[in-house]
């Protein structure tokens, strides 16, 4: 039964709180429906999105979301990742990058760097994704990262959006994620 | 995730501060600098000393406080063009309710040798004195108190400035912020190791090597007239200011 990501992403993100704090679990087949559906919900509601992104490099992420018809220019990139594969490509408006998916404190303090110019007044912040920052940090440092951002964010009333494919995210990861998180969302195939 | 501790005599949580308008700051501090301390901006070069003083100087300015910029290490001309470029800085405000010195200037005017006589210190305390008044400042940054106390030859009149500076300047309702200038790696918080001691409040900034990365912290070491966190904090220098969040225990037990 095909599922039907962009519904289930849109009805749960609807029906949450402004200020929930949101673990999307999905497979890797729907990793980037699942992404563009977050999106596609945010440019409905026109709101911002800062987009933490230790998958793949910003620019990417733009091309394939502009070659599906869906419109970037609501999106704040803190990028992990494109600095480490060398291809940065100079500075960008909408884009802060960081030298290593290791930085945590960094990737708090552009994600504050964000909200003082966009104001967190109908923000998202969407993690993409916390199994890839699982690569590159023990689940101590990951825990406490998720707990500080996800609390300092539910305070002031934004919204935070963690995304991480099930295939590859430990069990213990998973554990922590529902704890620090109001709900969790399964896109998964069914059955 | 912060750790308090008494600062002083009272916890002065209702007492009037002299809010930094650093979000991160002023939390850390339980509302603000109490009214009429002299802190200590302690830090190595680079560390972002001149940027943080300036950034509470002119946040109290936008506030409708008049402060005053006393630089010892740059010109007036160099510093507001450095101030130009953070987007917290309003270039309408300077001679209104900023008011920036040169202290080359300012010896020069008052006839002041290289190296400051007893006479010498008295006439300077006496133009801080006059200056706050004549502005009508409530605020004040010295940037740097190193670099005054460094004409000063001996340790016990550098001691007794710092005293009479402070007092002088609480008495007059001004609430200091003087940057000190310290060596990387050392654990001092000042030159002479005296004006620490004698400060109400000091602020420590310096750099934490993090899995081979250095991050900026700041972390308050004391302020009397309040509780106040005396955790370390990471922190970025951005075109909007200094932004503040937690350092992760990961990164202490890596440091």
């Amino acid at each position: 039964m095909p599922v039907e990501v962009e519904r289930i992403v849109q009805q749960s993100l609807e029906e949450a709180a402004p200020n929930a704090a949101i673990a999307l679990m999905c497979d890797l087949n729907f990793y980037f429906q699942t992404m563009k559906a977050v999106v596609e919900y945010a440019n409905k509601q026109n709101k911002k999105v800062i987009y933490v992104t230790s998958t793949i490099p910003s620019s990417v992420i733009k091309q394939q979301l502009e070659a599906e018809g869906v419109s970037v220019s609501n999106l704040y990139f803190v990028d992990c990742i494109s600095f480490i594969v060398g291809s940065t490509g100079g500075e960008k408006d909408n884009t802060a990058y960081i030298e290593s998916p290791t930085m945590l404190e960094n990737i708090m303090l552009k994600v504050e760097t964000w909200l003082k110019q966009v104001g967190t007044k109908g923000t998202i912040l969407f993690l993409d994704a916390m199994n890839t920052l699982a690569m590159h940090n023990d689940e101590k440092a990951l825990s406490e990262f998720a707990y500080y951002l996800i609390n300092s964010l539910r305070v002031r009333q934004v919204m935070t959006l963690v995304l991480s494919i099930h295939e590859q995210t430990p069990e213990d990861l998973e554990v922590i994620l529902k704890l620090v998180c109001d709900s969790a969302i399964d896109v998964k195939e069914s059955g | 995730m912060a750790e308090k501790s008494g600062g002083g005599e009272s916890p002065g949580a209702g007492e009037a501060r002299a809010k930094t308008g650093i979000s991160g700051l002023d939390s850390v501090l339980n509302g603000g600098i109490p009214l009429g301390n002299l802190v200590l901006l302690s830090g190595a070069c680079g560390t972002g000393k001149t940027t943080l003083a300036l950034e509470m100087l002119v946040n109290g300015a936008r506030a409708g406080e008049a402060g005053i910029f006393f630089s010892t290490t740059e010109t007036v001309e160099r510093v507001v063009e450095n101030a130009a470029s953070f987007a917290f800085f309003e270039k309408g405000l300077v001679n209104k309710k900023l008011h920036f010195y040169d202290s080359a200037e300012v010896f020069e005017k008052l006839n002041i040798s290289a190296d400051l006589s007893d006479k010498d210190v008295d006439a300077l305390l006496k133009w801080f004195a006059k200056t706050v008044k004549d502005e009508g400042a409530t605020r004040m940054v010295i940037d740097s108190l190193t670099g005054v106390c460094q004409r000063i030859s001996k340790p016990e009149l550098i001691r007794d400035f710092t005293l009479k500076l402070g007092r002088a300047l609480a008495g007059a309702g001004v609430t200091t912020v003087a940057t000190s200038e310290t060596r990387a790696g050392e654990s001092a918080y000042s030159t002479f190791g005296v004006e620490d001691a004698v400060a109400d409040g000091i602020v420590l900034l310096g750099n934490h090597d993090s899995r081979g990365y250095l991050l900026r912290t700041i972390q308050v070491v004391k302020m009397r007239g309040t509780v106040h966190s005396r955790a370390r904090y990471v922190f970025d220098l951005t075109s909007h200011g200094l932004i503040m969040v937690p350092m992760l225990k990961a990164s202490m037990r890596e440091g």
